[in-house]
């Protein structure tokens, strides 16, 4: 019983508690849960090469406009005032703090781009038949970012900030909201596919 | 093979640590540990994250010292024609309070206060009950871990409003709004406190239970 007769593919072990389980082929909408402490175990590989490809190329597009255009308007009086994403960042590292700036600027736009590019970079190739150099090393760095993406509490920010300026001004949505949206979604499905996938398509 | 995976006589879930396998920490194939390296990523394996008690404490500690000033500098500071003030958060959630909304107060009173001090409580007796080796109910511990690492990252939130309410509001004379120092630390407290539970090792809850003592070594 000393695991050598153990084969990777059939066995998973729990990130959580350490137990291990066979693994099993998962139906449409079904998660694998540990049954020994109900921890997530792995997800369904559901989108495929072309597939993700496509939600990334989609994503970018969200992505550039998220940050062309304005994530919020304001007007009080007759003044009107309004700023995108990056014109954010900047106010803050104007006002001299460059430390909240390059930390809203990281989780906001640079992480998710990361994200984007890195991705790019191994499905890009991998559609390819290739593999490309430094493959491993793109996958180890997503699973390093992702933490670190927060597009949704971009989102939930600006409702925030709406709700606390609907008293004295008025407040709108603007472009760059509806394509951080986008942007928001286009990663939910890329991050509901079994990350695990990635090293299959790295292998080839 | 079939006895391995089938468990062991006693009931409990058969353990990977005990089989000789290892989960990768990088690509999370398992892998065993006798070949030192994941053969699928090359990673170094590892059975439990490096010094994860040291670490997690050094993380927990430098959040909870930051929590200081993030409550007693001021958060924000906002400026009219009539009035100027600078709001730490206290005084903001009683600011709303005062003005009759109750409601507001309360939604920014448990985002900003109550859920990052809970973070750090439940990390510090996630910790503590490791180290004392008394791990009762270790489902639901583990399920607590998860909800501190899943709540992480949304008490970014009030960095994020303080950013664009800065932005937005420059309207020269009329009304402005700056950020102040309190952002600054309470964003440090998020990020100390995410690192934190990405440090700790939840599986070392469950060899406590399972009479193993290993104090966060490889």
């Amino acid at each position: 019983m000393d695991g050598r007769s153990v084969i990777a593919d059939e066995v998973v072990v729990c990130e959580y508690c350490d137990a291990f389980t066979r693994r099993v082929a998962l139906r449409r909408g079904e998660r694998a849960l540990c049954p020994n402490c109900g921890s997530p175990l792995y997800r369904r590989r559901w989108l495929g090469l072309d597939g993700t490809l496509a939600v990334t190329l989609t994503a970018f597009v969200a992505l550039i406009i998220a940050n062309s255009y304005p994530i919020m308007t304001m007007s009080v009086g007759g003044q009107h005032s309004s700023a995108t994403f990056w014109q954010a960042v900047m106010t803050l590292d104007h006002d001299g703090f460059m430390e909240i700036a390059v930390v809203v600027a990281v989780t906001g736009l640079l992480a998710p781009l990361a994200q984007l590019g890195l991705l790019s970079y191994i499905c890009v190739p991998a559609r390819l038949g290739r593999r490309a150099m430094g493959a491993i090393q793109a996958v180890h760095a997503l699973g390093w970012v992702r933490p670190w993406s927060m597009v949704e509490v971009v989102l939930l920010s600006a409702l925030v900030a709406t709700v606390k300026l609907a008293g004295m001004a008025d407040a709108a949505p603007g472009l760059g909201l509806f394509g951080f949206v986008a942007l928001m979604l286009c990663m939910a499905v890329l991050l509901s596919n079994d990350p695990e996938q990635l090293w299959d398509w790295v292998e080839t | 093979m079939s006895a391995a995976i089938a468990g062991r006589v006693s009931g409990r879930p058969p353990r990977a640590a005990e089989m000789g396998l290892a989960r990768c920490p990088e690509c999370g194939r398992t892998c065993r540990v006798a070949e030192a390296r994941c053969p699928r990523c090359h990673s170094a394996l590892a059975q439990r994250k490096p010094d994860s008690l040291t670490r997690t404490w050094a993380w927990l500690i430098a959040a909870a010292v930051m929590y200081i000033p993030a409550n007693l500098l001021p958060v924000m500071h906002t400026a009219t024609l009539l009035s100027s003030s600078s709001n730490t958060l206290l005084g903001g959630i009683l600011l709303l309070w005062n003005e009759g909304a109750w409601d507001l107060a309360l939604i920014v009173f448990v985002a900003s206060i109550a859920v990052p001090l809970t973070k750090l409580i439940c990390l510090a007796f996630l910790l503590v009950g490791v180290q004392r080796q008394r791990c009762g109910n270790p489902r639901a511990r583990t399920r607590l871990y998860r909800a501190v690492d899943f709540v992480g990252h949304w008490s970014m939130l009030d960095v994020f409003v303080v950013a664009l309410l800065a932005a937005l509001v420059r309207l020269g004379r009329l009304a402005e709004v700056r950020p102040e120092g309190g952002a600054v630390a309470f964003a440090a407290v998020v990020i100390l406190t995410m690192i934190a539970s990405m440090s700790f090792d939840a599986r070392l809850i469950w060899d406590v239970r399972a009479g193993r003592t290993r104090r966060g070594a490889a």
